[in-house]
């Protein structure tokens, strides 16, 4: 008789609850959560990038003081090296970092191959003879008479670049007359004797020999080699020597002959280099020139790419100023890439340095955070899940408290209103019956009977709630006998006969004639009987308009089976395993309302378990149910 | 001979309700569901209808107000397990003219059962009371104030 207004709208009081307890108990912690984490771990990337920008300064710190050291070193080594030696002077070649020092004189960087000054002009008899050598070969092409000349000239000639010239055109005659042998010996002699004999534009003789060699293809190999010792000798050539002897080696395939061009090609480069500093003397302005200034404090200018540290310096007090480069790659530590400008990853070495960059190899600093970020997150995921977890099962028990609470006070309702229901229809024939309205016996008889039916309703609903109300104490006690377990049904059929015959059932009681005596059992013969009755009121609650119940005793050798069988609504398979909860009442989906506290089967579940056994359901939406008890023959005494 | 409609779903009330009815020599009409007892009231028009609020499927409540809200006039006495005030409001707004709870005495019910039909004896159209009603006041306050200033 659960009626539309016993029903406590399931909605926004406890749908408000549920929210702010989720609020409260989950989004609210886990956001505070996120947010410390997301902080740490931003504070924690901060102090990361703050440890590697120290880092890097203390590197750059260190870096600077060690270069510093260094080619202070490296000056004062090569000043006292110098100091006894006339400017200018190259420095040896190979590993030494000194590429070059150099004077200044009246602002003008003396270059490093500048030396020897011009050769003295030739005498006139060796230019009046090498005249008519010229005119003999050029005008009148008689070779023979221009060899001649030239041979006096070479005899007449005082000095090495005189006879040179002498000889050159010997062999340039030569070979215009066709005598090519006789010319490569002249060119071949000239390689050895010319070498350091150089002509007014600073060419060397040893060079036009091995020119002409390699030109007019005599005796290459010679001549190639006799560039490739030069290369490997000599230092700071003239420029012109420098590109000639790159370009006479450009065909050359051995690997000598492409080491030679390897060094002239980085020559050529420091040439370039110098000449550009030459002529960009005033950058050097740019470097505080400390005169007097003590020893350390040299301040080094960053000069091209692959820069030079230049600085100005001088071997003595007094003495004037000299320029001295070192080459940066023979002093730079390992992996460490100065520059003479600003890029984007650069850093200004700073202090005592002008112009100088530094770049630090990739993955040099790493910000490496002291907790690894995996940790972090995996740390917030574990908390967040546990948090999730929490307040899962949080909810789920306040929200199954909150449905208990809510059929706890269906439950009132409905035992308030059973009861009500059962006094009234008491008292109302007790009335008639008292008023004497009643004249046949018939008549009256049935009123007495209804009277008594309504009472054992009655009597089994405050049997229900009592005994409930023990269980939930724990304080239900059963009270075991011997008893024969097919009395017990038989009492519960006969129980319920009038008020189902009443309400037009057929109730089929199938119990065979000749039970054996293994269904003689210990148990609490009221409360099996209570419990069976619960199933056959339920039968007949849920039986919508079927009116056949079937009540069975079955029993095999271990077990007897007490089974409740209707034809009525069934019940949906989601509702099977909760329909024994306390309270709990199916909702039905047509809106049949059946009257009943939620009690019975609980009951009834409690006491057979009480006994051994197991009360089982079976059902089929609109096909009906089969409750089953079964119960353990043979128990041991005592069970309470 | 005046009729009563019994809408009760528990069938020992109301065949206790139906005989004593009988007894006090009304015509005795029952219906165990809300739609049985619509339908009844439709086809036999009743004089009086003793509704049991707790019904299958369609609650004595929904029955009463859409009985009203059809204009159906007869006086409607509500039976009730619950006894609450509110409830009993609930019952009376919706249109009961009278109101019972479980376990009742059956003297009581019956009294009431007469007084309703007494009442409606007297009154039979509610809208013409009502506007007797209204007119009796409407005069009384104007003589009043006519008095009144006169004696000013």
């Amino acid at each position: 008789m659960q009626s539309r207004m016993l029903r406590v709208n399931p909605g926004d009081p406890r749908r408000k609850r549920q929210i702010i307890l989720l609020l409260s108990a989950i989004l609210i912690p886990t956001a505070v959560l996120i947010t410390f984490a997301i902080r740490l771990s931003r504070q924690d990337a901060e102090l990361a990038e703050k440890r590697v920008a120290d880092e890097r300064r203390d590197a750059l710190d260190q870096l600077r003081r060690e270069l510093s050291a260094r080619l202070e070193a490296i000056k004062l080594r090569e000043l006292s090296r110098l100091s006894g030696e006339s400017f200018p002077a190259t420095a040896p070649t190979g590993d030494f970092p000194v590429l070059f020092v150099a004077a200044l004189v009246q602002n003008r960087l003396v270059l490093p191959w500048n030396t020897p000054p011009r050769p003295e002009t030739p005498s006139s008899q060796v230019a009046q003879y090498q005249k008519q050598g010229e005119e003999r070969e050029f005008l009148g092409d008689d070779f023979s008479g221009a060899y001649a000349a030239y041979d006096q000239a070479h005899v007449a000639g005082r000095n090495p670049a005189d006879q040179c010239a002498a000889t050159l055109s010997k062999a340039r005659v030569l070979v215009k007359a066709d005598i090519k042998p006789e010319a490569a010996a002249l060119y071949l002699s000239m390689l050895d004797e010319c070498g350091s004999v150089q002509d007014a534009d600073g060419m060397s003789f040893g060079l036009y020999a091995a020119e002409r060699l390699i030109s007019l293809d005599l005796n290459v190999k010679p001549a190639r080699q006799y560039i490739i010792n030069r290369v490997r000798s000599l230092r700071w050539l003239p420029p012109v020597q420098t590109y000639l002897m790159r370009s006479l080696l450009q065909d050359a395939t051995d690997p000598d002959a492409k080491g030679a061009s390897d060094v002239l090609n980085s020559e050529i480069h420091d040439v370039e280099q110098i000449l550009a500093l030459a002529n960009d003397l005033n950058r050097l302005g740019r470097i505080d020139f400390p005169f007097h200034a003590s020893p350390g404090k040299s301040v080094w200018l960053a000069y091209g790419d692959e820069p030079w540290f230049v600085t100005m310096t001088s071997t003595a007090s007094f003495a004037p100023p000299v320029i001295m480069a070192i080459s940066s790659r023979k002093v730079s530590p390992p992996g460490v890439t100065f520059l003479a400008g600003k890029t984007e990853k650069s850093a200004p070495l700073g202090e005592g340095f002008v112009d100088l960059e530094v770049e630090w190899p990739a993955g040099r600093f790493v910000p490496a955070t002291s907790v690894p970020r995996a940790l972090y997150a995996g740390g917030i995921g574990l908390i967040l899940g546990v948090t999730f977890l929490a307040g899962y099962l949080l909810l789920r028990d306040v929200s199954r408290e909150m449905e208990v609470a809510e059929m706890r006070s269906h439950f009132v309702a409905s035992v308030s209103h059973e009861l009500k229901t059962s006094l009234t229809a008491i008292r109302m024939f007790a009335e008639t019956l008292a008023m004497g309205r009643v004249a046949d016996e018939q008549t009256r008889s049935e009123y007495l009977q209804t009277d008594v039916s309504e009472s054992e309703r009655l009597s089994r609903l405050v049997d229900n709630v009592l005994d409930f109300s023990r269980i939930e104490r724990g304080k239900k006690i059963y009270r075991m006998q011997r008893v024969f377990l097919p009395d017990i049904v038989r009492a519960a059929a006969k129980a319920m006969q009038y008020p189902l015959t009443q309400h037009g059932f057929a109730l089929t009681v199938s119990i065979e004639d000749q039970c054996p005596s293994v269904l003689s059992i210990v148990a609490d013969a009221d409360a099996l009987e209570q419990a069976v009755l619960n199933l056959l009121a339920n039968a007949v609650k849920y039986s919508g308009d079927a009116r056949d119940i079937d009540l069975r005793l079955d029993h095999s050798d271990s077990e007897a089976i007490i089974q409740v069988i209707d034809r009525g609504i069934g019940i949906a398979p989601e509702d099977q395993h909760r329909i024994f909860e306390k309270f709990y009442r199916v909702r039905s989906s047509h809106s049949e309302r059946v009257p009943g506290t939620g009690l019975g089967l609980t009951l009834a579940t409690h006491i057979v378990k009480a006994h051994g056994g197991s009360l089982k359901v079976a059902s089929e939406p609109g096909r009906g149910s089969t409750f089953s008890i079964i119960l353990p023959l043979n128990l041991p005494e005592a069970k309470a | 001979m005046s009729t009563v409609l019994v809408i009760e779903d528990d069938a020992a009330i109301l065949r206790g309700l139906a005989d004593n009815l009988l007894h006090e020599g009304y015509e005795v009409l029952t219906a165990t569901t809300g739609e049985a007892g619509y339908d009844l009231q439709k086809t036999r028009k009743p004089d009086l209808i003793i509704l049991d609020l707790m019904l299958p499927r369609m609650s004595g409540l929904e029955l009463c107000r859409k009985l009203r809200g059809e204009g159906v006039q007869t006086p409607v006495l509500m039976l009730t397990a619950r006894s609450e005030e509110s409830d009993r409001v609930i019952g009376l707004d919706l249109g009961a003219d009278d109101y019972v709870t479980k376990p009742f005495s059956l003297r009581e019910l019956m009294a009431r059962v007469r007084a309703l039909f007494a009442a409606f004896m007297r009154l039979p159209n509610c809208r013409t009371s009502c506007a007797l009603a209204m007119w009796r006041w409407i005069s009384g306050a104007t003589l009043c104030g006519v008095a009144a200033g006169w004696w000013k």
